[in-house]
């Protein structure tokens, strides 16, 4: 009787007491879309930071943006800054996060569209002369865009599952621990009795 | 309640690290050959405990035991939360190597306080006392761990009321759990093992 009423009691008390994710580990993904930067945060178990404060910092260190994540733990903030960031979670109670996305490399970009213009230039140039006088290389760069954020939008998905899988505890990392516990303490045991003889 | 690295600030670190030592080197001084396989099996106990999650609504808090690892093993229970963190940092990052000082002693210190407040209440004759001591053991230990984590904090976030409140009430079902948990466990012992809690 005693022991049921004391399981009803916690039982009561679990429900009635809501109160912001407190796990032991938060992770924070993110990636460059155009200018804006778009990421999740989540607790070990995969449950989503809720309401949770995001500072973006530049290179220097210095910070850039700010934003807070909504009720599935993501963010979109706009960043102009064209360099590596880094991204930092602050889910409170000590609990932190950082990841860090490169830079944009501008320089590679330009040879390689500056080759591929040249190509694209010939190409042009033999068929239809139209299309390069219609579609300035802004919004060619946009269309594209938007067309391969569509396309990518299913393997982001994935990713972001795969690297919430990831920071899971796996049965055999428990397992291994187990092993390294009591082979930590056998060794312990060992050079006590030894000292003794 | 396990502090991330990069939070706290290098004192605060520092001084947890020292504490930390200073347990394990009481630890190291009582520990009993015959103790042994009893502190292997808490150290793993402690280091599963942190894996098990009560999600309920949006709260995710995990059990910590460390009132059952302090009512058994007394100042060695800087031992086994020591290498129970070790190996969650390692293993899982849950915390950080940096931060180890600091989660250890925010975790066995209370443990070695509820054992030198219950031990004695706990070896009574008496079932039901024995009871209500596991209880109140494992239950103040995890409120005394939240105290003791909201300190370390206060030297970062200034705002000692605010998070212990909230670590608190977040750890409230944790609390009772872990009391009735570490109650049948003692009570469950004193009947089969009486040795584990006289020793």
């Amino acid at each position: 009787m005693n022991k049921r009423l004391c399981l009803l009691f916690s039982l009561f008390l679990m429900l009635i007491s809501v109160k912001a994710a407190l796990a032991h580990k938060v992770s924070v993904f993110g990636y460059r879309e155009g200018n804006c930067i778009i990421g999740e945060s989540y607790f070990s178990d995969g449950s989503p930071c809720k309401k949770c404060l995001v500072e973006i910092y530049d290179e220097q260190g210095k910070k850039i943006a700010q934003t807070t994540t909504d009720e599935k733990g993501r963010f979109k903030v706009l960043v102009n800054e064209k360099g590596s960031v880094k991204i930092k979670l602050i889910a409170g109670e000590g609990h932190l996060a950082e990841y860090e996305i490169e830079g944009l490399k501008e320089v590679t970009e330009k040879n390689q569209t500056s080759s591929q213009k040249e190509i694209s230039k010939k190409i042009v140039k033999s068929k239809n002369s139209q299309i390069q006088t219609s579609i300035s290389k802004d919004e060619l760069k946009k269309i594209v865009r938007e067309v391969v954020a569509e396309e990518t939008e299913g393997i982001k998905s994935m990713l972001m599952d795969l690297k919430k899988d990831m920071s899971k505890a796996k049965i055999h990392e428990i397992i291994g621990g187990i092993g390294y516990i009591f082979g930590i303490w056998g060794i312990i045991a060992l050079l006590k009795t030894r000292k003794r003889l | 309640m396990h502090i991330s690295e990069g939070v706290l600030s290098p004192p605060v670190l520092l001084a947890g690290g020292i504490l930390t030592l200073a347990g394990l080197a009481i630890g190291l001084k009582n520990l009993k050959n015959k103790k042994l396989p009893e502190v292997a099996v808490l150290s793993s106990t402690f280091f599963v405990a942190s894996l098990i999650h009560v999600p309920i609504g949006p709260t995710s808090v995990h059990l910590i035991l460390n009132g059952l690892v302090g009512l058994l093993l007394g100042w060695t229970s800087f031992l086994a939360i020591f290498l129970g963190l070790l190996l969650q940092a390692l293993l899982f990052q849950f915390g950080g190597l940096t931060t180890l000082g600091v989660n250890t002693f925010d975790m066995a210190f209370p443990a070695v306080i509820c054992w030198y407040l219950f031990r004695n209440f706990v070896k009574k004759e008496n079932l039901k006392l024995s009871f209500i001591g596991g209880f109140l053991a494992g239950s103040l230990s995890v409120f005394l761990a939240g105290i003791f984590t909201s300190l370390a904090l206060y030297f970062t976030e200034h705002n000692f009321i605010s998070v212990a409140k909230a670590l608190l009430i977040a750890h409230l079902p944790i609390a009772i759990i872990e009391g009735c948990i570490t109650a049948f466990v003692v009570t469950y012992l004193l009947k089969v093992k009486p040795e584990a809690i006289y020793e």
